[in-house]
Order: C-alpha cells, then structure tokens, then sequence
C-alpha cells in the first residue's frame, strides 16, 4: 500500500525527502493539489506532515503533534482513523519517541503573535496550528481515504515571529527572509530564536514522519491479514 | 500575610532538589484522600459516589503516613470526603506535622468545632474551608441549608484560637461576580481569613446536578468580570499571581497533572485529582507508568473545560519558581493584601 505524504512547501518536503512518496501541496489551493495527487497516485492512506506553530504553552520547538482532530473555526471538526491513529501511537511509544495527541488547527492566515497565540489556545484548546491540515484532512475524507496529520513544532506558543516575516510565505525562499532579517536589526535575536528553533524542527520532522509511515504500512497490512469471514 | 514564608520557602527548595536530582515529574502537593464518606452531598461533587463498603474504608494514619512519605511532596492537600469525620484524623494531623508536612486540611466545616480543642496550632496546619458563596447561594450548592452559618462559626472559632485558616471557593454557573465580590469581602473583611482559594468547578460526569457547571469560555468571562472589581487589590489568594492570570485566560497554561497526585483508600489514582483511570500501588508505578503526555487540555476531551488549581496551579509554580521577576511579583501579591 503506498503512503502519500503531503507537506505544504518545499521546505518541508526537502526534510522529510527520500522518506516517502512525497507531494509538495503549496499553501493556497492545498485540497486541490492533494485532490490531484491522490487520482494520480492512488494511494492507501494520506499522512499530513510539516511544521506549525505551538498554541499549546507546554511545548518547544521541535516538539512533535499527533492530530486528535483537525479543527478550524466554523466548520465541523475532522477525526482521523481510529485504527491509524493507534498504529501511530503504538510505533512512537515503541521507539520511545515523545509526542502529544492533540488537536490541530488550521487558519487562514500565519499566526505569528503571542497575543493572538494566546487567543486561540483558549477558544480552542489545540496543540498547534497551521495553514493547510483542516483542507487536506478534508480532501483525503472527500477522497475516501483514512488520514493522519503529523506536525513538529517550529515557534513555541509564548514565542512572536519576527514582525518582519509577516506575509513571508515565499516558497523555499530563505534568501528573502534573510534580506527582512538584515533590515531589522532590533528583530535579529527574535531570528536566531527561530533559526535553532528551526533546527530542531527538521531534525524531528523527518523522525516523525518515519514513525507514521511505518504505522500506516501496519495497519494496512494487519487489516489484510484479519479474516474475510 | 497570604502563603506563608516558610511554606513557599520548602516548595522552592523542594522543586530546587528534584532538579539538582535531574528528576523531570515530582510532585508539589498530594491529594490525601483518607476517605470518601462525606456528610454532605453536593450538587457539584463527583467524589463520593462509592459503594457502601468503600465509604466505610478508611485509610491508618501510618498508611496516610507512609503515602506522604513515598511521595516527597512538601505539601499535603487533605481531601476526601470530609476529613474530619475520620476519627483518627487528628492523629494523621500531628504525624504530617511531625514530619514538617504542610498541611491544607479541606473541610466543610460543620465537624470544625469539634475538632479545634483537640489540635494545636502550627505552622505547618492551615484549615481551608470549603465556601462557595454567601449564606443561601452556598447552602444551595451543598444541597443543606445552615451549613454556611456553620462554616463561619468554624472560621471565627478557629481564628480564634490563633490557627491559620484559608477559604475555598468552587465558582459554578450559579455564581455571579456580583455573588463572588460579596463572598470575598466577606472572607476578607469580616471573617479576616488568612488568604482565599478559587477554581472553576470541574464537570464530574458523576455529580448530581450537571447544569451547575461552567463551559471553558464562560469560566473565563466570570474570572475576568470578578478579578476586575477594584477590592481585588486587597484580596489575598493563596494562590500564584500567574494561576490566576490563567483563570483570566490572560496567560496559557498546560495542566501539570502530576504535580498533584492523589492516594485514595483505593491506592493511588490515575491519572489525577479529577479523572478515575484506575488505581495503582505504588508512587513510583503512578508517576513512571502514566502516560502523561496523554492529558491535559486539548488532548483529552475530559480536560475540555477544566481550569482547576490541582492541574494548573503546579504549572503556574513551575513558571514562578522559574522567572525572578514572577517570584517577586508571588511574594508582593501573598503579602500585600490590605482592608479597604
């Protein structure tokens, strides 16, 4: 059965690569993408994965969410497969590799501030947030298949982005970023937070994403070895 | 004077050790449920809904003992039930203090008088006594009237004979600010408690009447609506400036379930003061077998609308203990409570 791992940007995809088939879904438009993927691919199972920003004060960069649901204001929340999510768990309990099953929200646009961190956090209690989860959990149930979002933490929840990164989203672009940087003197300890913050992000994405690949390939394979009858 | 000096000093120092020790969970308080026969029923409580032969089971002062011991926390919480129907409490009392315990004795007070000429004041005894409003909201919320008259004869009493004595205050959907703002002048002003509790109370599946309790959201609104009333200024909680900036939703917290585990007369319960998972033997299977990443808010749909001081209060400490700054601002706060 084949996995389909999608990530929002290259970013992402250039962490986790060599890991899996692997689709880069881009921010704007992610379902479609995915939609495109998956009729193109085939896959059994779609795995959510990418970085997002912590909502919940507990934990730190590099930090790893497992959805319990994927959330977003106004619409009805979206479970993942039961049997899928307890693969995952099971494989990240068994390679003693910490994680929190938490929700997962997805807004519409990046949530940088401590303030409206705070705000969300109280509302609606998930562990991070994120852009493209909701639509993508959304395109895989629309497809018929089980999914599971995976998220590593890349700025804490008591932390603010740099102001100047507001609107980056340049795909893949660290030299644009970089550029802001150098213009902001008073912002360079707010980007060498995020620089080590970013570090450990990348080293757990890829861990993650292992764990729940091999998950999913379990659970598919112990729901071909049960009975017909 | 709010939390005591020495109180707040073992704490410190107690965290200071575990860390030394490189010991990631320890506990700060422990919940010591000796029994859970009560005699009151209140509409909000889903603590006592056992069997006849469990409310019969009490646990020996040496078991209490030992508990305290197997588990390091400077600070005991005496809960139940109501302790002070235990007829060997007063003993339990004096073998805590024996062994330089804290104790928070939580009572409704209606036993209170009977008890006070057969134990000495100490440092190490507070009584905090459970008031959840003014005379008719309170004996409403447990379910009797006379109750609260007999709450406050138990505070004067008390003080009286010179023990330090704390209030706590369970604020329901029931409770207005208007209601909580009288209740605390009150506490403050003419009963001159050495310092307040609050939390929000926690919907217990089991608890008689499920519409008294209040939704996440809402919590918020109230505390915000109450902790704005200018007489906050000389109201004195015996709680962290940073719990109750949580209560506010000014401040994110995750819950700490492990900085206050609790020993029923089942064993110890897992996973906290307020979900039942299940019991264990040991301390050591408690805190080392749990998986605690599993709970806490947004993780566990039964933490939804928990904002209870025995799950974020050791948070708020943690963060104290932690920033300088915090840790002053706790100590302004714990003494600075002054009459209007």
């Amino acid at each position: 059965m084949d996995v389909l791992i999608a990530t929002p940007t290259s970013r992402e995809a250039k962490a986790i690569r060599g890991r899996a088939r692997l689709i880069v879904t881009g921010t704007a438009g992610a379902a479609e993408e995915l939609d495109h993927a998956i009729r193109e691919e085939r896959p059994g199972v779609v795995v959510v994965a990418g970085y997002c920003g912590a909502l919940d004060p507990s934990l730190k960069p590099g930090d790893i969410i497992v959805s319990r649901m994927a959330a977003q204001a106004g619409s009805p929340e979206l479970l993942p497969e039961k049997g899928l999510v307890d693969a995952a768990r099971d494989e990240f309990h068994r390679r003693r590799t910490t994680f929190v099953y938490s929700r997962l929200l997805t807004t519409d646009h990046a949530i940088g501030g401590k303030s409206e961190k705070l705000a969300l956090w109280n509302e609606f209690g998930a562990a991070g947030v994120d852009m493209e989860t909701y639509a993508l959990a959304k395109a895989a149930e629309a497809a018929g298949l089980p999914w599971i979002a995976v998220r590593v933490v890349i700025d804490a929840a008591n932390h603010s982005l740099p102001a100047s990164l507001d609107g980056w989203s340049e795909d893949g672009d660290e030299r644009d970023a970089v550029k802001r940087a150098v213009r902001r003197p008073m912002e360079w300890r707010a980007y060498g937070r995020l620089g080590l913050a970013y570090r450990s992000a990348n080293k757990a994405l890829p861990r993650a994403v292992a764990i729940v690949k091999a998950a999913s390939q379990q659970r598919w394979e112990r729901d071909l070895s049960l009975p017909l009858v | 004077m709010g939390i005591p000096a020495s109180e707040a000093f073992a704490v410190s120092t107690h965290i200071a050790k575990q860390r030394i020790k490189g010991n990631k969970r320890y506990p700060l308080v422990m919940m010591l449920e000796p029994l859970w026969r009560c005699n009151l029923a209140c509409v909000g409580c889903g603590k006592i809904q056992h069997s006849e032969e469990i409310l019969g089971t009490y646990m020996s002062p040496q078991e209490c003992w030992d508990a305290a011991d197997e588990c390091g926390a400077p600070i005991i919480s005496i809960a139940g039930g109501e302790p002070l129907i235990h007829p060997q409490i007063g003993e339990i009392i004096n073998g805590f203090i024996e062994r330089k315990k804290f104790i928070h004795l939580c009572t409704n007070g209606l036993l209170l008088e009977r008890w006070l000429p057969r134990l000495q004041p100490s440092k190490y005894l507070t009584f905090t006594i459970h008031i959840d409003g003014m005379r008719e909201l309170h004996d409403e919320m447990v379910d009797r009237k006379g109750v609260f008259d007999k709450a406050v004869a138990g505070i004067r009493e008390a003080k009286r004979r010179g023990f330090r004595v704390s209030t706590n205050t369970t604020v329901f959907a029931d409770s207005s600010p208007e209601d909580m703002r009288e209740l605390f002048n009150f506490l403050m002003d003419d009963l001159d408690v050495d310092g307040m509790q609050v939390s929000p109370g926690y919907d217990y599946p089991k608890a008689p009447n499920q519409k008294v309790f209040l939704q996440r959201p809402q919590m918020i609104e109230t505390f915000r609506q109450i902790l704005a009333f200018p007489e906050r200024k000389h109201w004195r909680f015996f709680q962290t400036p940073i719990f109750l900036e949580f209560l506010e939703g000014k401040t994110a917290m995750q819950c700490t379930a492990w900085g206050n585990p609790t020993r029923t007369v089942m064993g110890w319960q897992r996973p906290c003061y307020l979900m039942n998972e299940g019991y264990v033997k040991t301390f050591d299977e408690l805190i080392n077998e749990t998986e605690w990443d599993r709970y806490g808010y947004g993780r566990d749909s039964r933490c939804t609308n928990c904002m209870a001081h025995c799950g974020y209060e050791a948070t708020a400490v943690k963060a104290t203990i932690a920033s300088p700054l915090e840790g002053i601002r706790a100590a302004i706060s714990t003494m600075g409570g002054k009459k209007a």
